[in-house]
């Protein structure tokens, strides 16, 4: 799966012109603007997303702000001109394609399913962005983390990450991997989910995970749908065992930074209760 | 009123009885129907979680929002004297849902618990003078509709608005929960702060039994017979406001049982609205009880909202009823 | 019960429809209010039923202001029959009779033997008892017009309006209708009647009021009432009224230009 996604991202790098070190990067995807920025000199940045600078969904809002916004559609890109356009593979499928049309380079970046999918969305950024040694840096960063974290228990503790409206991320997903990767096993292939990913509060707490993972806090949205997140049942789950709060911005994008969740998780397993 | 045996030979008394019954058969079914099918996949501590936490509430709910939608339909055929009018064709439940959507918005209902309900009886409170005020105090069963819907849309685009303008992700899929409807999930909490609202609302809508016979004849003849119509309409405006507000603030939208209860049980009570308000108590309660059953039993191959499901039934009811009353109109 | 009026005056939005009007209708006597179309005489039944009130003007009940009666204690004492004959739901007709009850029976409280009595007695009156269990939308406008007069019987009723109670009944039941009416009123009741039917009103009525644009014209008797003169200038026609076989009778010859 890794290969693929590697194969189609240098496949990517070599459609419409490509110049070896672009100057003018606009980002229209919130994975792709972390990533972008990391990656190159901030003067190279010509626009990213309204969320790359939004604490709620970016691990590196800090960095971010600052940087001209855009909006995605194709007249406001072409705005500013862009040598080169980052995108991921949802929403925006009638930009890209307008773009390409009239000429511009643009690179699709697919969202990663798992830790060698992560490494293959950095190299491709980095093989666009011109600055593959870096590339290859972060990933080396990524690797030594990782290769520190403690290792696994036998068997390993259950988990799931639970989310507003009661969805749980499944597996084959990429929080999936990231629990995997901790030491942990992703509860919720144990359950019997509804079509939109749904678990029913009553399994829950019939097979309760040995780790509740919330990715947000109980007031954190305004919405009706947040109102599981605030239910009895969950509030007794969490007085009864472990949980932990794993804010969306550490998981959502295949960037480096999920390391931080990564390592948290694995030393929520060895040190035992979390919060 | 001495009542007629009629073609079941109980008298309508007995027959509200009856439904009582019904309602709270369709109760205990609620309680006991689940994702795993019959009964309780659990044991100890987690069974009495389950039973406390999640299926009373949701059974309570169901029959505390069915009794108020039904009862609240009655209440507005009886007064309206028309047959098409319903809390949520005659805009009342987008205004409550509108209502609730701003107490959250806002940040009210963070601050105090009280005021999601509040906001779902304001904005019903609005929608209903909205249309009374639309429609005129005289405007026929196609008025009353016509300016029902216009209100519903202003409604729900209000509604799709303050979720566009929020910083909330979830807008689209917020919308949803509130035009389609759902009982699942809802806590006890949220039960206790509604429930009083609601009952308060459907004790005073019940109130209006003899004033609907009276209004049988018309208001000047109703008048005549001594009923305070100023009371009347305060009464029913307060109380659906209350009901309907309060219910749809916890469950979102769901339509078309205050058309369907009434209809199918005037026969059964005589076509005596006083009598029809009782009976379209326990009728939608039971009605409501059932659909949510019907919901978790197929849960496993479609997943559908309970807002669906009673519009499945009750849209192409609506169609038949108009259909109908066209024909009496203007045969 | 004796009803009076003293100088009402009734506006209708921004018609003026009752200007000065003064009216007595004593207990044992039955008042006919006659007059043409527009003279008011259905607004005059509503003031005096409390159903309008009056911009100048008092209409009492019984030597008491209108105002000072309770809307429960009212109905008790006044039954009020409107012109329109409503009903929105096809209830049966014992049903529709027994809603002229309500007034006397405390919320909540189901028949009482009181109540059966009087809702048998009102569907004897009209001689509907056979059409007892059939719902109303079912019925003839005759048939439907005497089950809404019983529900004002039913009632019993000190004083009682009917706004033209005979109009759709053939002439059987009109009669009938008025020899029930004569009856109550001898017994001591007061009944008001709006009538179009001049004839029906010189022969049974006790008193007649004649109105015109929102005036009373005549009062009195049927012969001092019903003169060629009044009737010329109120109704524009050429008639008089007369006696045929004893009964009261008049005879409209011509439409005056």
């Amino acid at each position: 799966m890794g290969a693929a996604i590697a194969a189609f991202g240098q496949a990517c790098a070599f459609a419409g012109e490509a110049a070896p070190s672009p100057t003018r990067i606009v980002s229209l995807d919130l994975c792709t603007d972390q990533l972008l920025v990391e990656l190159a000199q901030r003067d190279r940045i010509a626009a990213v997303t309204h969320l790359a600078a939004d604490p709620a969904v970016s691990a590196i809002p800090e960095k971010a702000r600052g940087l001209p916004v855009t909006h995605g559609n194709a007249e406001d890109v072409l705005r500013y001109n862009p040598d080169l356009v980052l995108a991921g593979p949802f929403g925006v499928a009638t930009t890209v394609d307008l773009l390409r049309r009239l000429g511009r380079h643009v690179v699709v970046v697919p969202l990663p399913q798992d830790l060698d999918g992560v490494r293959a969305s950095v190299r491709a950024v980095a093989g666009a962005v011109g600055e593959a040694a870096k590339g290859e840096a972060l990933i080396g960063e990524l690797d030594r983390r990782l290769s520190a974290l403690a290792p696994p228990t036998s068997p390993p503790p259950t988990a799931l990450i639970y989310q507003v409206g009661g969805s749980v991320s499944g597996p084959g997903s990429l929080a999936d991997a990231i629990l995997t990767a901790a030491g942990w096993r992703n509860m919720s292939a144990a359950y019997r989910l509804s079509r939109g990913g749904q678990v029913p509060l009553e399994s829950l707490i019939s097979q309760p995970p040995d780790l509740l993972i919330l990715a947000s806090h109980e007031d954190e949205y305004r919405t009706a749908l947040a109102d599981n997140l605030r239910h009895p049942i969950i509030r007794r789950l969490r007085e009864r065992g472990a949980s932990l709060e794993l804010p969306w911005r550490l998981w959502l994008c295949g960037t480096p930074h999920m390391a931080d969740a990564i390592e948290r998780l694995a030393r929520v397993r060895i040190e035992g209760r979390g919060q | 009123m001495r009542d007629f045996p009629g073609h079941l030979g109980l008298a309508p008394r007995y027959r509200i009885a009856l439904l009582a019954a019904m309602a709270a058969l369709a109760f205990m079914l609620s309680l006991f129907v689940g994702p795993s099918g019959l009964g309780i996949d659990a044991t100890g501590e987690a069974r009495a979680l389950i039973f406390n936490e999640i299926r009373l509430p949701r059974a309570l709910l169901g029959a505390l929002v069915g009794g108020t939608l039904g009862l609240a339909g009655a209440a507005l055929q009886g007064y309206l004297r028309n047959p098409l009018a319903e809390p949520s064709l005659v805009g009342i439940s987008g205004g409550a849902a509108l209502g609730a959507v701003l107490a959250i918005q806002l940040g009210l209902s963070h601050l105090l618990a009280l005021a999601l309900p509040i906001g779902g009886l304001a904005g019903a409170a609005i929608a209903m003078l909205a249309v009374v005020a639309l429609a005129g105090a005289h405007g026929g069963p196609v008025t009353l509709i016509l300016a029902g819907l216009a209100v519903s849309s202003i409604a729900t685009a209000l509604i799709s608005l303050a979720l566009n303008l929020s910083q909330n992700p979830f807008a689209s899929v917020e919308m949803v929960f509130w035009m389609m409807g759902s009982l699942a999930d809802r806590s006890l909490t949220q039960l206790w702060i509604s429930a009083p609202l609601m009952l308060l609302g459907c004790g005073l809508l019940l109130t209006l039994a003899r004033a609907l016979d009276a209004l049988t004849l018309g208001e000047d003849a109703a008048t005549s017979l001594g009923i305070d119509l100023s009371r009347t309409r305060l009464a029913v405006i307060a109380g659906t406001a209350l009901s309907v507000g309060a219910a749809t603030a916890v469950t979102g939208i769901i339509g078309f049982v205050g058309l369907i209860v009434p209809h199918m049980l005037r026969r059964l009570v005589q076509h005596r609205p006083g009598l029809l308000l009782p009976a379209s108590l326990f009728g939608g309660a039971s009605m409501l009880l059932v659909a949510d059953v019907a919901l978790r039993v197929v849960q496993p191959w479609v997943e559908l909202r309970i807002g669906v499901l009673t519009a499945l039934i009750g849209a192409p009811f609506f169609v038949w009823l108009v259909l109908k009353t066209r024909a009496e109109i203007a045969p | 019960m004796r009803i009076e009026a003293h100088g009402l005056h009734v506006r209708l939005g921004r018609r003026e429809v009752l200007r000065g009007l003064d009216f007595v209708a004593r207990a044992g006597e039955m008042t006919a209010v006659i007059g043409p179309n527009g003279a008011g005489k259905t607004t005059l039944l509503k003031a005096l039923a409390g159903l309008v009130a009056p911009s100048a003007g008092a209409v009492s009940l019984a030597g008491r202001a209108l105002g000072g009666w309770l809307p429960r204690a009212r109905a008790r004492a006044l039954a009020y029959l409107p012109q329109e004959r409503i009903t929105h739901w096809a209830l049966s007709a014992r049903a529709v009779v027994a809603l002229g009850r309500l007034p006397h029976q405390p919320m909540g409280a189901g028949e009482s033997p009181a109540d059966t009595r009087a809702i048998d007695a009102a569907l004897t009156a009209m001689d509907i008892s056979h059409l007892a269990a059939r719902p109303v939308s079912e019925m003839s406008g005759g048939e439907r017009t005497r089950v809404l007069i019983a529900r004002a019987l039913a009632q019993e009723p000190a004083a009682l309006l009917a706004d033209e109670p005979v109009a759709g009944l053939d002439p059987s039941h009109q009669l009938g209708l008025f020899g029930h009416l004569t009856a109550l009123a001898s017994a001591g009741r007061t009944v008001v009647v709006a009538l179009h039917d001049l004839s029906l009103a010189a022969r049974f009525c006790h008193r007649l009021v004649l109105m015109q644009a929102g005036r009373g014209v005549a009062v009195g008797a049927a012969e001092e009432v019903l003169t060629r003169e009044h009737l010329e200038a109120v109704y524009g026609i050429a008639a008089q009224l007369t006696r045929i076989g004893g009964i009261p009778v008049v005879l409209v010859a011509d439409v005056l230009p």
